[in-house]
């Protein structure tokens, strides 16, 4: 399954996202991470002949589309956003809460 | 919650505030902060925490040490990690399951109330427990020591027989002392002279049964009874001087009756841990015999003490009221110098 992002850049949105209001990158983040466990299941469970090769390679086949699908959203999402798409760091301006509390 | 005990350990001083500052909208009030793992050990001696949550940074592998460095110091507190899903929540499972110095995980983005739920429940389970246990900590000293190993051993009505040494003291003219004196002093010199005997019981093995509220009894049990209890009784006698009221001691050895008096079975009926039979009747009645900074004990238990020093007065025939028999005793009168040399 190709990868836009790596696991690394995709935790490092949902650290920053913690709280951030409706979490939605986080959420599509999040997303992405159980789309790529449900794909490394159906390979794995794909290699058991017992197994009908043929549901987990459609599942696979379905889960790729739609990981492709949720990564494209988050680039979206990310520009739409503003978010350096090199670090990977929230920009500003999403930062609502001030570091008052500390 | 004012009160509640939460630290927050996170690396992101922007995570950090706007953890603390929605914990606090929650009625969390003051959140103790740990910015760096070296933090860690100066924030857990300040705050003694109930709860810590750890902010699990994905690109900071190596703080999840932090989470054993807590269980270490602070064993007590709870360990709540936050994670990002995919490979830091399978990296903090892994930690949880090897090293079990993680108590509870919760997935990022806190996008509902569940972490904000499970961490005012867990504060408020450790406060109720704190509290709990400070109330028991009281109670146990309500306690005489042979009623815990009683309830430790299930709680039973079985009363136990044995072969013990009881000790009874008593003040001298108690009555006139009430009168004479503001309750207050009466009651901070009562205090201070039983808590001075129940000490010394303690130091010589012996275990205080009750304060009989001018007086206490107090009993030996096992090897070397005879001379740990007379010692102990001479020690006490020893005290006199030393406190502002005069008492006696009376020293008798012989089997006892242990046990809870009292049915607890039945609602709002009281029950209470007492050790009662001749032996101890017959310590309270040679106490009362007993002169101020006098002891007297059987000549029996000294067969085994062998104490000759203070050289004890011998009482022949002596009567001893509610037994009706005759016995011989030895009358001790401790010289204070020699106590000194001769304390535990």
């Amino acid at each position: 399954m190709k990868e836009q992002f790596d696991a690394a850049q995709i935790s490092k949105v949902i650290d920053q996202a913690l709280v951030y209001q409706c979490a939605c990158p986080a959420q599509v983040c999040r997303a992405i991470f159980e789309l790529r466990e449900l794909y490394e299941y159906q390979m794995n469970c794909a290699s058991d002949s017992v197994n009908d090769a043929l549901v987990h390679k459609t599942i696979a086949a379905a889960t790729e589309r739609s990981h492709e699908a949720m990564e494209e959203c988050l680039k979206k999402v990310l520009e739409i956003e503003g978010w350096d798409q090199t670090t990977f760091l929230m920009p500003q301006a999403l930062k609502k809460k001030p570091a008052r509390a500390l | 919650m004012n009160d509640s005990r939460l630290m927050l350990v996170d690396s992101n001083d922007y995570t950090a505030s706007v953890l603390i500052e929605d914990l606090r909208r929650r009625g969390l009030g003051y959140v103790h902060w740990a910015a760096t793992a070296l933090d860690v050990p100066r924030v857990l001696g300040i705050c003694e925490p109930d709860a810590v949550v750890v902010n699990y940074h994905s690109d900071q592998p190596d703080n999840l040490m932090v989470c054993s460095t807590i269980k270490l110091l602070a064993p007590l507190a709870a360990t709540v990690v936050i994670a990002s899903p995919g490979p830091a929540l399978k990296a903090v499972r892994h930690w949880a399951k090897q090293t079990s110095s993680i108590d509870v995980i919760i997935e990022k983005p806190l996008s509902d109330e569940r972490f904000f739920t499970t961490v005012i429940n867990l504060l408020r389970v450790k406060a109720a427990t704190r509290e709990a246990d400070v109330r028991v900590a009281r109670l146990t000293s309500l306690v005489p020591e042979g009623a815990l190993s009683v309830m430790d051993n299930g709680f039973g009505d079985k009363a136990e027989i044995f072969d013990a040494v009881a000790i009874f003291t008593d003040i001298r003219g108690s009555s006139r002392l009430i009168r004479d004196m503001p309750p207050q002093v009466f009651f901070e010199n009562l205090n201070a002279l039983l808590s001075a005997q129940a000490a010394l019981v303690r130091t010589h093995q012996g275990a205080v049964v009750k304060y009989t509220g001018d007086g206490m009894l107090a009993i030996f049990r096992g090897m070397g009874r005879s001379y740990l209890a007379l010692r102990c009784g001479l020690a006490i006698a020893g005290l006199t001087g030393k406190h502002r009221f005069p008492f006696g001691v009376g020293i008798a050895q012989g089997l006892v009756l242990a046990g809870f008096i009292g049915d607890s079975t039945q609602a709002g009926q009281k029950r209470q841990y007492d050790v009662i039979g001749a032996t101890v009747h017959m310590a309270a009645r040679l106490c009362e015999l007993a002169s101020a900074g006098e002891v007297i004990a059987t000549q029996g238990l000294n067969k085994s003490a062998r104490i000759s020093s203070p050289i004890p007065r011998l009482m022949t025939g002596v009567l001893i009221r509610g037994l009706d028999v005759e016995t011989d005793c030895l009358a001790f009168y401790p010289d204070q110098t020699e106590l000194k040399q001769q304390e535990f």
